[in-house]
């Protein structure tokens, strides 16, 4: 049957179907990766890292050493709990890891050149064909009326089914990120999740606070941002003059204390940004289901907020 | 009567608090020995901790939702293996039309 459509039919049919399941495909593919990073920066979120809690273990340790504590019960007993604390946040990780696990098998299906693979097989096909025959003094040939109708119409229908596929797999992923959505934007789900991460960032500020008021770090940067805006710099002597003066030194330990306590702070803004990034993937697959085109300005907003909080809201990996 | 929720948030908030009353302190009395208020945070975040490592026990909706998104990868692989078959299956079709384009070469 496919071998009797003349080419230029096959070619007008092969147009107009192809553009449709590639927009489909094209369009799968993007929300497949927005939803993707959206999974794993709220997995990010709400879990606590290894390298986290280390680093939390070590400030705690300083916190309690300065405070001529060490070995004290209640924080070896904080200390046990924040790890049963990580082994609890680890179901919330787990299933934001599958929901992105499901969009990056989505992407995958969406990023398949199905119709590509077959217009290469039937190429393959008619080389190895010509091979065979010439090595036996036969001759092998797919007339043009015959292969090309089979190689445009063959991808086109491969590539129509594949669309088909990923808009039922998109509708089948909305409903699961729905019930993803539903159990986060629970109250009580996120009074559970938000305060591990102010609590644990916290110690941590404690101890750079600390470390601070000892006038361990130096606070010249801070000056240079109070008077680059008007041409001004800090003199080569100006951690001297600060470690010397009492008043400004405390002014500075203030906007420190701003700073980190804002930092705490934001671990409560990232899991909101990061639930609006979740649910800004629902007009998305709605979208890619009736065959229009993504607008991704709005999720590539959250993530990019969610990015850099998170960057500003955790201690630095990899110790 | 305040729920278990309840209870939850106002361990956090008193840990919070305790916190935040150790970094004041520090920041007006640069140096000075804060080992009490210091022992006191402990107590309280060690309270919240206690609290808050009851009320991550398993949930059931996390769990359901995580079997739900596993059967939905596991779908999604297998569209994307069955439209590899199809693939398969359309060469076989084509080597067969292209065998048959041959064998009618033989009565031209």
């Amino acid at each position: 049957m496919l071998v009797k459509l003349s080419p230029f039919i096959a070619g007008i049919a092969a147009l107009f179907l192809s553009a449709c399941a590639s927009q489909t495909l094209n369009t799968g593919a993007s929300l497949a990766k927005a939803g993707q990073a959206a999974a794993v920066q709220m997995e990010d979120s709400v879990t606590l890292s290894d390298s986290t809690l280390s680093t939390f273990e070590d400030a705690l340790a300083f916190n309690d050493a300065f405070n001529n504590a060490t070995g004290n019960g209640d924080s070896k007993t904080v200390l046990k709990n924040l790890r049963t604390i990580q082994g609890g946040l680890r179901q919330y990780g787990n299933f934001l890891d599958h929901l992105a696990s499901s969009y990056a098998s989505l992407g995958d299906l969406a990023g398949y050149d199905a119709g590509g693979t077959f217009k290469n097989d039937i190429e393959s096909l008619q080389t190895a064909g010509q091979s065979f025959a010439s090595a036996v003094g036969s001759s092998f040939s797919i007339p043009n009326t015959a292969s090309d109708p089979i190689k445009t119409v063959g991808a086109v229908i491969i590539s129509d089914e594949q669309a088909k596929d990923v808009k039922e797999r998109s509708k089948a992923i909305e409903g699961n990120l729905k019930a993803v959505i539903a159990i986060l934007s629970d109250n009580r789900v996120k009074a559970k999740l938000v305060p591990v991460g102010a609590e644990v960032t916290g110690q941590i500020a404690q101890a750079a606070l600390v470390l601070q008021t000892s006038n361990i770090y130096a606070l010249s940067s801070i000056t240079d941002e109070f008077g680059s805006q008007f041409g001004l710099k800090s003199k080569p002597d100006a951690e001297d003059i600060i470690s010397r003066n009492s008043r400004i030194q405390a002014a500075l330990n203030a906007v420190v204390a701003r700073r980190l306590n804002e930092q705490i702070n934001a671990m409560s803004d990232a899991y909101d940004n990061g639930l609006k990034a979740l649910q800004a993937l629902i007009p998305l697959h709605e979208n890619l289901q009736k065959g229009e085109p993504l607008d991704l300005t709005t999720i590539k907003s959250y993530l990019d907020q969610l990015q850099t909080m998170m960057k500003s809201a955790q201690p630095p990996k990899g110790k | 009567m305040p729920t278990q929720q309840d209870v939850l948030d106002s361990l956090g908030a008193a840990a919070d608090a305790a916190r935040q009353a150790y970094m004041t302190a520090l920041i007006a009395n640069p140096g000075a020995d804060l080992s009490g208020l210091y022992a006191l945070e402990m107590r309280a975040l060690r309270l919240w901790t206690e609290a808050e490592a009851k009320a991550l026990r398993p949930d059931q909706a996390v769990a359901q939702a995580q079997a739900d998104l596993d059967a939905q990868t596991q779908a999604t692989r297998d569209a994307l293996r069955t439209l590899k078959d199809v693939a398969a299956w359309m060469q076989t079709l084509t080597s067969l039309v292209g065998a048959a384009t041959q064998a009618a070469g033989f009565f031209a």
